[in-house]
């Protein structure tokens, strides 16, 4: 990206975010990796300063460029507590204090076209660029990828933290919001109910950029290798971060014992609530019955996690709760296999969910009788509508996006020029 | 239509080397009312769990085997040369054994959803599940995942009980397990034999004088340390108060009653533990015995309170799970964690000759009990009817004995 950024005649994009994003894991990272890639394609010179946390962010995934907002640091703690899910907030003070802001600048461009900040917590360290970068003709994009105050009030409440606490931290992140929203020159929603609640905030100029996932071909002899250590009967997928409420999602819909299911059918789940989901399975009261249903997988590269994906008969989508949109519902949709999920989780995709392989539930009950329903189903080879499945592809959902940009950058009619130099 | 058989899997009993335990005998004695019914299409068969497949066996080698001539050791060396068995989808396979332990019924279970057979199994009872503390911590673990197994393969489960089956119920409740028919049956039991000559010397001297008589497996469950506690203090309190002998193999937990039996003086004497008791001794002691006492914490059904009664013997019995069912309304039933009560009904029954003959009388004039005969006829009776399902040949019901 560096190498983009000095190319002449490019705009370049500041990304700021609370997580880098070179080697995604969560939702929040691949959605930021896949609008710089984006960029890219769309010959502007993406550049992203993350201000991060050192401990779940090792130095493989990050930048020279990227900020380390240290464990140990003072900001860490609020009235001399350290808090859970406070670290985005605190990292945007810690970002814009003098000293660390005279740093990062070191390593940034002289000149900027775009600011854009994902989601609300790095807004003062924005204010400043902003200030820092006024001699350029900057605009202000404001990246949501979910309404956070609401969301960091159930989080804080289901830590046990004291109400007072979580209503003035909630205050504050819903300030910053309010903030970000009335200040940017765009504003990027997820989802169409999103998209109302920013404007209702004040903002002007809004674009609906959808959750996406990317269009990985499927390699045939991963396909055959996995084939042989998954099982034969029918199985379901269920892959997630290990963000709290993909966790209680799966424990709410499909119950503290897993009984119900047949015998010979097992649950995969992958990605970083593998753990997690395991370890909480295991730790109830049939436990021993929960533990000889799952098959867990902390972590698999993109090609296997394609070719664990095809084979899979069934995906689960069993959010509850949480904001935004979830990346997993666009790889359950692409998948063309049987989805079941729940309205939560197909927020933001409410129009595919008259797809006939997709069974969305009001309840756990009905949660639970859809995925038996799918086991007993035959395996989709054909699923239907497949070019309505292709629009949730990265490189159709960031498009409203890519062409708003253009619009707001000066020199957007040399960017052909520029991409082909 | 093809008339499907009953193959009746006997893998438990096939392997078991040492005195045999209620699961079982009742495996056995099923066996024998099988073959004994003149039933047409009855097959055997055992699981192997080297090839994890199932293998025939004919019933002349059934026969054999449950007359005594085979052994396990004879068995292992011939398990490689039994042919494997061929389901198809009308047959019911049977299996009431220890299928925890003996058998993979996940292979069961590919096997039935390949093929389409029916599949009837068997539920003893929940107690590793409800009371996993009274059992052994490898049963205890591995119980709640063999129902879950139990569930998914069984398309009728028999239950001895109704205590076992609403425990069963409840429990796959619990666990939200897709809920197979269940059907509570009656267990029989071996009816009284007339004993030859006294063999063992000790059994001789015990008779010579009155004596209670528990007859149980010595393990945490059957509350063999209250029993003791309770029988002491009536001893205690009583002049001239009977023995009491306990016959039964030492099992898991029971520790702490061989400990109080060693170390309290009041015992000796008084207390005796017979380990190795052949089955016609046994039945002297029956006999002889002024009462019988079964004061077990939980059961699924209480065979040796059945057995008790066959013999005319009162039994004062546990008022727990499924024991007042076993023993009707010709028992007394009491609390098993109160040893003051179980003192003074012990005592009121021994102090009272005239109400104990009045309660032996009763039983011996109105209590009748199950047969295996009666059992097997009612297991095949709950089996759903196909066209040309397995029936009895040449009869047109199977006969009791």
């Amino acid at each position: 990206m560096t190498d983009e950024c000095t190319v002449p005649g490019r705009d370049r994009i500041l990304l700021l975010a609370t997580y880098p994003c070179l080697v995604p894991k969560h939702g929040g990272q691949f959605r930021l990796s896949s609008i710089v890639e984006a960029y890219l394609a769309e010959g502007f010179a993406p550049f992203t300063l993350a201000v991060c946390d050192p401990v779940n962010h090792g130095p493989e995934e990050r930048q020279a460029s990227d900020v380390i907002f240290p464990d140990d640091h003072p900001l860490r703690l609020i009235e001399g507590i350290r808090l859970p899910f406070t670290a985005d907030l605190q990292a945007g003070k810690y970002a814009v204090s003098d000293e660390v802001f005279s740093s990062l600048i070191r390593s940034l461009p002289d000149e900027v076209t775009v600011i854009q900040l994902e989601q609300p917590y790095l807004l003062p360290l924005a204010r400043r660029l902003r200030e820092h970068y006024r001699h350029c003709a900057q605009s202000f994009i404001y990246s949501s990828h979910n309404i956070e105050a609401p969301l960091k009030r159930a989080l804080l409440k289901g830590a046990g933290i004291e109400s007072a606490v979580v209503e003035n931290l909630t205050a504050e992140i819903e300030q910053l919001e309010v903030a970000a929203t009335r200040e940017a020159d765009l504003v990027v929603a997820v989802t169409e109910e999103d998209a109302a609640q920013l404007r209702s905030m004040g903002a002007g100029q809004v674009v609906l950029a959808r959750n996406g996932v990317h269009a990985n071909g499927v390699r045939p002899d991963l396909v055959a290798n996995w084939r042989k250590q998954l099982p034969e009967s029918p199985w379901m997928l269920y892959v997630a971060s290990g963000y709290q409420p993909n966790i209680d999602g799966f424990f709410e819909q499909m119950g503290s014992v897993l009984g119900w299911l047949p015998l010979d059918t097992r649950v995969v789940v992958v990605g970083s609530a593998a753990p997690a989901i395991k370890q909480k399975a295991e730790s109830l009261r049939w436990g021993a019955i929960n533990a000889r249903k799952l098959i867990t997988y902390n972590y698999l590269s993109d090609d296997d996690l394609a070719a664990v994906s095809c084979l899979a008969h069934v995906h689960l989508v069993p959010m509850s709760t949480g904001g935004g949109s979830n990346l997993k519902t666009a790889a359950a949709i692409r998948s063309g296999k049987w989805v079941v999920s729940t309205t939560v989780g197909m927020r933001g995709y409410e129009s595919y969910m008259s797809l006939s392989e997709i069974h969305v539930a009001t309840s756990p009950a009905e949660f639970r009788k859809g995925v038996l329903q799918a086991l007993e189903s035959e395996a989709i080879v054909h699923p239907t509508q497949p070019e309505r499945r292709n629009e949730v592809l990265w490189s159709h959902t960031l498009q409203g996006l890519m062409n708003e940009v253009r619009k707001l950058v000066p020199h957007a009619d040399q960017h052909g020029e520029a991409a082909t130099s | 239509m093809k008339a499907g058989d009953l193959i009746f899997d006997l893998t438990s009993s096939w392997s078991w080397t040492r005195p045999a335990v209620g699961v079982i005998r009742t495996e056995r004695e099923i066996a024998r009312a099988l073959i004994a019914s003149g039933m047409t299409n009855l097959r055997f068969c055992v699981y192997l769990a080297t090839f994890d497949t199932f293998a025939e066996l004919s019933v002349d080698e059934v026969e054999a085997h449950l007359s005594g001539e085979q052994t396990g050791r004879k068995f292992a060396r011939s398990s490689s040369t039994l042919p494997l068995i061929t389901f198809t989808p009308d047959d019911w396979y049977l299996s009431v054994g220890l299928d925890w332990d003996d058998k993979n019924l996940d292979t069961l279970y590919e096997r039935k959803k390949a093929i389409g057979f029916s599949v009837a199994l068997f539920c003893h009872d929940v107690i590793a599940v409800r009371q996993p503390h009274l059992c052994l911590d490898r049963v205890a673990k591995r119980f709640p995942h063999y129902l879950y197994q139990l569930a998914w393969c069984a398309d009728l489960v028999f239950c001895n009980s109704e205590s076992t089956r609403a425990d069963l119920r409840d429990f796959l409740q619990d666990i939200r397990a897709r809920m197979p028919m269940l059907k509570t049956v009656r267990l029989g039991s071996v009816p009284p034999m007339v004993p030859n000559a006294i063999r063992d010397g000790r059994i001789r001297e015990l008779m010579a004088t009155p004596y209670l008589l528990y007859v149980s497996t010595i393990e945490a469950r059957k509350n063999h340390l209250m029993l003791l506690t309770a029988y002491l203090k009536m001893a205690d309190e009583m002049e001239n108060a009977p023995k009491l002998v306990c016959v039964g193999v030492p099992a898991w937990g029971s520790e702490p009653f061989f400990k109080l039996l060693k170390s309290d003086p009041r015992a000796e004497g008084q207390v005796f533990v017979l380990e190795e008791v052949g089955d016609e001794d046994l039945e002297h002691l029956y006999r002889s015995c002024l009462f019988t006492v079964y004061p077990s914490i939980c059961e699924g059904w209480g065979l040796p309170v059945v057995e008790s009664l066959a013999r005319g013997k009162f039994c004062l019995v546990s008022n727990t799970t499924s024991m007042p069912e076993a023993g009707g309304e010709w028992c007394e039933y009491v609390d098993p964690f109160n040893p003051i009560v179980w003192c003074k009904k012990m005592a009121e029954y021994v102090g009272h000759p005239d109400r104990l003959e009045l309660k032996q009388s009763n039983i011996r004039t109105g209590f009748r009990p199950s047969s295996w005969t009666d059992l097997v006829k009612s297991m095949v009776d709950h089996l759903p009817r196909r066209e040309g399902a397995p029936q009895a040949a040449g009869k047109s019901t199977i006969s009791g004995s």
